[in-house]
C-alpha cells in the first residue's frame, strides 16, 4: 500500500513515466491525473494480498502448435495502398518532421 | 417480411430475392428514424453503395450459389479494419485512417456475401465500458436514452438492438461484447481465445482481445461464428479446430429440447457490488434453470476476487506497447509541428490524438512495465492469472459450466460511471474472467428488469463452444424472452 502519499513525488515520476511513453501531461490536467493514477495504483496493490510464491507467470493462454506459415515470398500491398495513409510523402518516400 | 432475427431475414431473402432490397430500404427507414437519438454509427455506409453490394449478392442469390449471409446487413465495431472504408477506433489520432485490407473476419463476412452497412461507435481504442470514452460522442441505450449501451462495443450492440442492422462483430478484451449486450438486451458472444483470427483487428491488449458476434439471437451468434472462426495463417494465436457440426446444429439441438447439464454458481460473482434486482433476477433465474432439469450448485473460489486487478495490470501493460506505434508518420493525426527535438514532436502528436482514459492507460502502463516496478505488478498479475485460470479450468471438469450475471448493475445514466475510473472498472468484475483464462463466454437476455434488459452469462471450458451454444440455446428457449425489441423501434419493426 502506499503508506504516505507524497504528491509532488508522485508528479514527478508521472512526468518520467509520460517522457517514456511520450504523452505530454498539460498543467491543467495533472492534478486530477495524480488523484487517478494513486486511486488506481492503490487498487492494483491489492494483489499484494495473493501468495504467488512458485507461481509461473500466464502471459498468454497456452498453445500446443501455433499456427506458423511458410516463409513464402506473396504479394503483398501495392506502394501506392501501403503509403495511402501518409500526409506527407516524396517519390514513394514518407517525409517526416524536421527535428533538432 | 419477418425481421426479427437475422435467420429470418436469411430465410427470407433465400425465398424471395427481391426482398433484399426492401429490407435494406426498410432498415434505412429506421436508421432515419432512431440514429440521431442513439447514435451508433460513427461510420454508415451510403445506402447507394450498400445497394450496389446487393444487387451483386441478388445476382447469386437468383442462380442459387448466394453464401451463407446473404441478405445480412452486418454493423462492425470501428477498430476492425475495411478495406477503403475508415476505421477510427473512435480516436481523434486515427480519425481519417482507411485501411488498404480488410481484417480476416470482413474478408470471410464478405465471401458469405454478407455486406458491411456501416462502422459502429466505441470507447477509444475499446478502453472503456459504457461507449462514453469515444472521442467523437456517446452511443445512447435504445432502452432507455439516458442511459448507456455499455461498451465498449456500445455501437454494435445498439445497431443490433434498434434494428439498425441485422447482427453485428464486436471486440471483447474484458467484456466489451458482453457488457453491451447484456445492457441493450442482445447475445453477445466471446470466443475462446484463438478461435476467431484477430488479423485486422487493431490491438488493444493481444493476449485477451477476441472478435465475436453481437446478435439477437443465440443461433444467429452461433451462425456468425460458424462464418468467422477458423484457422488463420496471418495470426499466429489462431487455432486450427474442427467440430463434428456447424455451430448453428448445436444451437439448433440445443433449442429444440431437453438438455442435462449442471452448472456452478461462483459465489464471489455474485457477492458485493452486485445491485440488489440484479440479484434478485438472477435467482428468479437459477429457479427457472433447475425447473428445466439444469443442476445449480454454488460454490466459493476466493481468487476471483482478484480478477479486476489482474486484468487491468495485464490490459494497461500491453495496451502501453501496442499503442506505441502511433506517431502520425505512416497513418493518422498529422500535426505539422517542426523544429522541436523528436520526442516533443512526437509527444505532442499523441497527446493531442489521444483521449484522457488512453493516456492513462497508457501511463499506467508503462508504470507497471517499467524497471522496479515490473516484478511487483505485471509479473504478480501475471502469476495471479495463472491461478483464477487454472481455478476455473478445474471447475470446468467437474461442471458443464460457470453461469452469472453477466453485468453487477442494471445500465447506468450517462456520466454515472466515467467521473471515477474505479466505478467504471468495477462493472467489468464478471467479465474479465474469461479473458484472463482464454475460455468462452455469452451473454444471454435473461429478465427485463424496470423495463431494462438483464443479461446471464455463461462461461464454458477453452474450445467448448458446441456445448456453450447447445446449453444457452436451451435456456433462452425456455426463458422466452429474445428477440427482444426494445420500445424506441416497437412501432417499426412489429
Amino acid at each position: 500500500m502506499i503508506v504516505s502519499i507524497d504528491i509532488e513525488e508522485v508528479k514527478k515520476w508521472i512526468r518520467r513515466i509520460g517522457r517514456l511513453a511520450l504523452i505530454n501531461i498539460e498543467e491543467h490536467e495533472e492534478e486530477e491525473l495524480v488523484k487517478d493514477i494513486i486511486k488506481i495504483i492503490d487498487f492494483f496493490n491489492k494483489l499484494r494480498e495473493v501468495n504467488v510464491d512458485n507461481v509461473e507467470p500466464l502471459f498468454m493462454t497456452p498453445r500446443e502448435k501455433p499456427i506458423i506459415r511458410e516463409d513464402e515470398v506473396k504479394k503483398g500491398l501495392s506502394e501506392e495502398e501501403a503509403l495511402m495513409n501518409v500526409k506527407e510523402r516524396v517519390e514513394g518516400y514518407i517525409k517526416g518532421p524536421k527535428t533538432v | 417480411m419477418r425481421i426479427l432475427t437475422l435467420l429470418d431475414i436469411i430465410k427470407e431473402v433465400r425465398n424471395d430475392p427481391k426482398l433484399l432490397f426492401e429490407y435494406i430500404e426498410y432498415t434505412y427507414d429506421i436508421i432515419n428514424k432512431v440514429e440521431d437519438k442513439v447514435r451508433a454509427y460513427i461510420t454508415l455506409r451510403d445506402k447507394e453503395h450498400v445497394l450496389r453490394d446487393a444487387k451483386r449478392v441478388y445476382d447469386k442469390l437468383i442462380k442459387g450459389r448466394a453464401g451463407r449471409l446473404a441478405g445480412a446487413l452486418i454493423a462492425v465495431k470501428d477498430n476492425i479494419s475495411t478495406k477503403g472504408l475508415r476505421t477510427t477506433c473512435a480516436s481523434r489520432i486515427l480519425e481519417d485512417y482507411v485501411p488498404p485490407y480488410d481484417a480476416t473476419v470482413i474478408e470471410r463476412l464478405k465471401s458469405e456475401d454478407a455486406i458491411i452497412i456501416g462502422k459502429t461507435n466505441m470507447d477509444e481504442f475499446a478502453m472503456g465500458s459504457t461507449t462514453e470514452n469515444s472521442a467523437f460522442f456517446p452511443t445512447k441505450n435504445p432502452w432507455d436514452l439516458n442511459r448507456v449501451p455499455g461498451g465498449s462495443s456500445g455501437g454494435s450492440a445498439t445497431a443490433t438492438a434498434a434494428f439498425e442492422a441485422s447482427a453485428a462483430l464486436g471486440s471483447d478484451t474484458g467484456g466489451s461484447i458482453r457488457a453491451p449486450a447484456s445492457f441493450t438486451g442482445c447475445v453477445g458472444l466471446k470466443p475462446t481465445y484463438g478461435l476467431v483470427s484477430r488479423y485486422g483487428l487493431i490491438a488493444y491488449a493481444s493476449s485477451m482481445d477476441q472478435i465475436g458476434p453481437i446478435t439477437r439471437t443465440v443461433k444467429d451468434a452461433a451462425l456468425i461464428l460458424d462464418v468467422i472462426a477458423g484457422p488463420d495463417s496471418r495470426d499466429a494465436t489462431s487455432i486450427d479446430i474442427s467440430f463434428p457440426k456447424t455451430f448453428l446444429e448445436y444451437a439448433e439441438e440445443g433449442s429444440r429440447g431437453s438438455v442435462k447439464a449442471k452448472l456452478v454458481v461462483i459465489e464471489e460473482m455474485v457477492g458485493e457490488g452486485i445491485e440488489r434486482p440484479i440479484y434478485t433476477s438472477f435467482i428468479r433465474v437459477i429457479r427457472h434453470l433447475e425447473a428445466n432439469e439444469l443442476n445449480v450448485t454454488w460454490i466459493s473460489k476466493p481468487i476471483v476476487k482478484y480478477a479486476l486487478p489482474t486484468y487491468y495490470i495485464i490490459a494497461m501493460a500491453e495496451a502501453s506497447s501496442n499503442l506505441a506505434r502511433y506517431d502520425g508518420l505512416r497513418y493518422g493525426l498529422h500535426v505539422g509541428v517542426e523544429g522541436k527535438s523528436w520526442y516533443e514532436v512526437f509527444a505532442e502528436v499523441r497527446s493531442r490524438g489521444f483521449g484522457k482514459e488512453v493516456k492513462r492507460r497508457i501511463l499506467l502502463g508503462t508504470y507497471v512495465l517499467s524497471a522496479g516496478y515490473y516484478q511487483a505488478y505485471y509479473l504478480r498479475a501475471s502469476k495471479v492469472r495463472r491461478l483464477i485460470r487454472d481455478v476455473l479450468v478445474s471447475l470446468l471438469k467437474t461442471y458443464d459450466c460457470i453461469i452469472s450475471p453477466t453485468m453487477p448493475v442494471l445500465p447506468p445514466k450517462l456520466g454515472e460511471r466515467i467521473v471515477d475510473p474505479l466505478k467504471l472498472y468495477a462493472i467489468d468484475v464478471n467479465t474479465v474472467l474469461a479473458n484472463l483464462a482464454g475460455i468462452p463466454a455469452i451473454s444471454i437476455p435473461s429478465d427485463l428488469v424496470n423495463g431494462l434488459p438483464v443479461g446471464l452469462q455463461v462461461m464454458c471450458d477453452e474450445l467448448r463452444e458446441n456445448l456453450l451454444l447447445k446449453i444457452s440455446s436451451y435456456v433462452e428457449s425456455f426463458l422466452k424472452i429474445t428477440p427482444l425489441v426494445p420500445p424506441l423501434v416497437r412501432g417499426y419493426v412489429i
